[in-house]
């Protein structure tokens, strides 16, 4: 059985049960009116309300279901006849508690009983049979007859329509449901190529990140001016990362948008010598200007040397750092040296933010590695290491 | 720490996609119509009731007006009905109610018994068929304030009026039956329903990650840096425009350092959660009750099918007394484990692992059939009872055509 017959008929039968068992407890409290039934009889009816009710109880389990429809179409028409023993006119309430055994009590299996061929036999068969138990009741104790049948067909149309509405409903909802999940499965694609793109605009978020860390420290050392002027590239780079660009620096002071699959290292070099002069470190070049990487590494490499040279800003006191860039058939490397306060390596807490994760992290990322040397009074030296 | 203006953030897409998308699937216009057909054949019983008892009714004049006003309301909302937006508007349904409450006091006052002749309540319980068509569009609170009124109204009266004779408390008490089952029945089945609807959407959008890379961002996390982006550029823009003094003071400085340290997290996290990771936070349903322990990203080596097969049985395991309409969802335990030397032969060892899901509260014999089908679709699986926990170990092969269960 499919999941989606099995959500249907579990709908249906939580529905069949909820108003049967409401029709059977009507009926019940219909029959113990006193003077509705002579007393033996009353007891024995108790017996087929039980039953009755047992059974509509079991259709929400869903095992053995016409079994359980069979016994409730039983016990519903025993119950009826039962009303033929005393042989007299029947008192309204008698009248009324076989009327709701016919009009809800034994129709409510029509809602369940819609869902297939043999069940569709169920139905007419045991409507026939409601109808006709009714009739032979009232027919023969000269009961009303008019009410309680006009009562019980409703009562049969009214849940047969609601069975085929529901059980045509549910399978038409779920399937449009799970139509759905080609556009999820599409905007989930979206949004991870959209992380993508974002994650990937490195060198953005690298300067970024870095006028962030400036205004954060209250801009020391900086002109005030230099630092709107930063600003307001910084935001409007954003800006058009946000309006779907990928803004990507290409040559100094100026950003260009254009996709990069290999950069040369000396154009993009020049644009984190100029960033950091405006903020007061001199950065000298030494070597090779010309290397040719693929722009994720090259992102990676100049996200950890700004970084680097961030940290030189800030921590070292002086106000001039050298790069030196070398490159052998595999590797490049750079080396930045200052002539600084210096600090005791081992003091550094390994898991600080800083370094690991922001130029470590990032080089690992590219199958780099960074190596750090300094002691106090001696300068520092980091040796970032990329991959060609 | 980041003070980042709300109202402007994008909202998830996946939460203003959701309540559209429930109301597509719903398809109201059918929910209607399945409505419409129960409540006008109840009425049309209580109509012929009606006629069938027309000598007996004292004050027919007044009943005849009850009739009138039922009608009206009724035809106007069959009329009106499919203008109307998404919700019944307040004022209306009250105007409903007024105009049923009226009808409910002309047809007692018609229909009591002065000369002793008894007549039944007809316009009167045709009111709970009528607001069976309220069901849809109204909170299922209104509908069950309104059905409750209505029944407490008639049963007092019946009790009233079977004072001297007991034997009219049977007709009676039908009813109020009459007027109070169709719009509490009606109430269940559109909360079934909208569960189940709900449900649905949240499997859909849970297997969606199924496609996905094995290690994603996932959209929570795209999303949030696209935040982060937003909230540095304002920041950035306002000292550009001077808008902010420098030097920043204390707030918005420490709001800057807060952008920059969660945006560099947020650069350099990696694809270091799987899609199930990503599954199970992401699910409305699944979230809260979904433990996951997958230490080594294990789940990220599952091919589609498997995929598809754990999250349907854990989905299935976790929704099945939501969806009885029995209870809450059960809470679940996911762990994902390299298996303890027990295939050394094997040439990859991420080739294959153990998944243990242990969940607590499942009857022995209770587990849907379709969640051990999903199961075995991730490889050979072991079940075990202790207690009430049942702890299902599933052992992988990521190679599928090795999979011979």
């Amino acid at each position: 059985m499919s999941r989606i017959q099995k959500e249907r008929d579990r709908l249906l039968a939580a529905t069949a049960r909820t108003v049967g068992l409401t029709a059977t407890a009507t009926a019940l409290l219909c029959l113990s009116v006193p003077g509705s039934l002579p007393l033996p009889l009353y007891f024995a009816s108790l017996v087929l309300i039980l039953c009755l009710g047992y059974a509509q109880w079991q259709l929400a389990g869903l095992l053995r279901l016409t079994m359980w429809l069979w016994i409730i179409v039983a016990a519903g028409n025993a119950l009826i006849l039962v009303h033929l023993l005393p042989g007299t006119a029947l008192g309204p309430s008698a009248i009324s508690a076989v009327g709701v055994i016919g009009a809800a009590s034994v129709a409510c299996v029509c809602v369940l009983a819609v869902t297939s061929r043999t069940r569709l036999i169920l139905l007419v068969a045991s409507a026939a049979l409601t109808v006709g138990s009714l009739g032979v009741t009232l027919g023969m104790t000269g009961s009303r007859m008019a009410e309680p049948l006009v009562f019980t067909v409703t009562g049969w149309i009214a849940l047969t329509a609601t069975g085929v509405w529901l059980s045509r409903t549910v399978p038409r909802t779920l399937k449009r449901i799970s139509t759905m999940s080609r556009a999820y499965r599409v905007e989930r694609q979206a949004s991870e190529t959209e992380a993508r793109r974002r994650q990937s605009a490195r060198l953005l978020h690298d300067t970024v990140l870095a006028t962030l860390t400036l205004l954060a420290h209250s801009g020391v050392g900086v002109s005030h001016g230099a630092l709107r002027e930063q600003a307001a590239e910084d935001a409007a780079l954003l800006r058009q990362l946000r309006l779907g660009f990928t803004p990507d620096p290409s040559r100094s002071g100026d950003y260009k948008l254009k996709p990069v699959e290999q950069s040369t290292l000396g154009n993009t070099l020049e644009s984190v010598k100029q960033r950091f002069r405006r903020m007061g470190l001199e950065v000298n070049w030494h070597g090779a200007g010309q290397v040719l990487l693929p722009s994720d590494v090259l992102d990676a490499f100049l996200l950890a040397l700004g970084e680097c040279l961030e940290n030189v800003r800030r921590h070292s006191g002086v106000n001039e750092a050298h790069v030196t860039i070398t490159d052998d058939d595999a590797n490049v490397r750079a080396m930045v040296t200052d002539a600084g306060k210096g600090f005791d390596v081992s003091t550094i807490d390994a898991g600080r933010l800083g370094f690991t994760e922001s130029i470590v992290a990032r080089l690992r990322d590219v199958g780099g590695n960074a190596r750090l040397f300094s002691s106090p009074g001696s300068g520092t030296t980091v040796v970032l290491e990329v991959p060609k | 720490m980041t003070r980042i203006d709300e109202r402007t953030v994008p909202r998830s897409p996946l939460a203003r996609g959701a309540a559209g998308d429930e109301r597509d699937a719903l398809s109201r216009a059918r929910l209607d119509l399945g409505f419409n057909v129960a409540t006008v054949a109840l009425i049309a019983f209580l109509l012929v009731l009606f006629f069938l008892d027309i000598g007996d009714y004292p004050l027919l004049g007044l009943t005849i007006a009850a009739w009138v006003l039922v009608a009206v309301t009724l035809v106007a909302a069959l009329v009106v009905r499919f203008r109307l937006p998404d919700e019944l508007p307040l004022w209306l349904y009250l105007g409903g109610l007024g105009m049923w409450a009226v009808a409910l006091a002309l047809d007692i006052a018609g229909s009591w018994p002065g000369g002793g002749a008894a007549a039944p309540l007809t316009a009167a319980a045709a009111i709970g068929p009528a607001l069976l068509l309220c069901v849809p569009v109204r909170p299922a609170r209104d509908i069950l304030l309104a059905a409750a009124a209505l029944g407490g109204v008639l049963a007092i009266v019946v009790v009233w009026r079977a004072l001297p004779d007991l034997q009219l408390l049977g007709p009676g008490m039908v009813t109020v039956a009459i007027a109070v089952a169709p719009p509490v029945v009606g109430t269940q089945i559109v909360r079934s329903l909208r569960t189940l609807v709900q449900l649905e959407l949240d499997l859909v959008q849970v297997q969606s990650t199924v496609v996905s890379p094995g290690y994603a961002i996932g959209m929570l996390a795209s999303e949030e840096l696209a935040r982060l982006d937003l909230a540095a550029e304002r920041l950035l823009d306002g000292v550009a425009t001077g808008r902010t003094e420098l030097p920043l003071d204390e707030d918005t400085a420490d709001a800057a350092a807060g952008i920059a340290t969660e945006l560099r997290l947020h650069l350099i996290q990696g694809r270091t959660e799987t899609w199930l990771y990503h599954a199970v936070t992401e699910s409305a349903l699944l979230g809260p009750s979904v433990t996951l322990s997958d230490p080594e990203g294990l789940a990220a080596g599952l091919n589609r099918d498997q995929r598809d097969g754990l999250l349907t049985a854990v989905w299935l395991l976790i929704s099945d007394p939501v969806r009885a309409g029995t209870g809450q969802p059960r809470t679940l335990t996911l762990e994902l484990a390299r298996p303890v030397g027990t295939y050394p032969q094997t040439s990859n060892p991420g080739a294959t692992m153990s998944i243990v899901i242990s969940t607590s509260g499942v009857p022995r014999n209770g587990v849907d059939p379709a969640a051990w089908q999903a199961v075995r679709k991730v490889g050979r699986y072991v079940e075990s009872f202790s207690g009430s926990i049942l702890r299902i170990e599933v052992t992988t092969v990521s190679d599928t055509s090795a999979e011979l269960v």
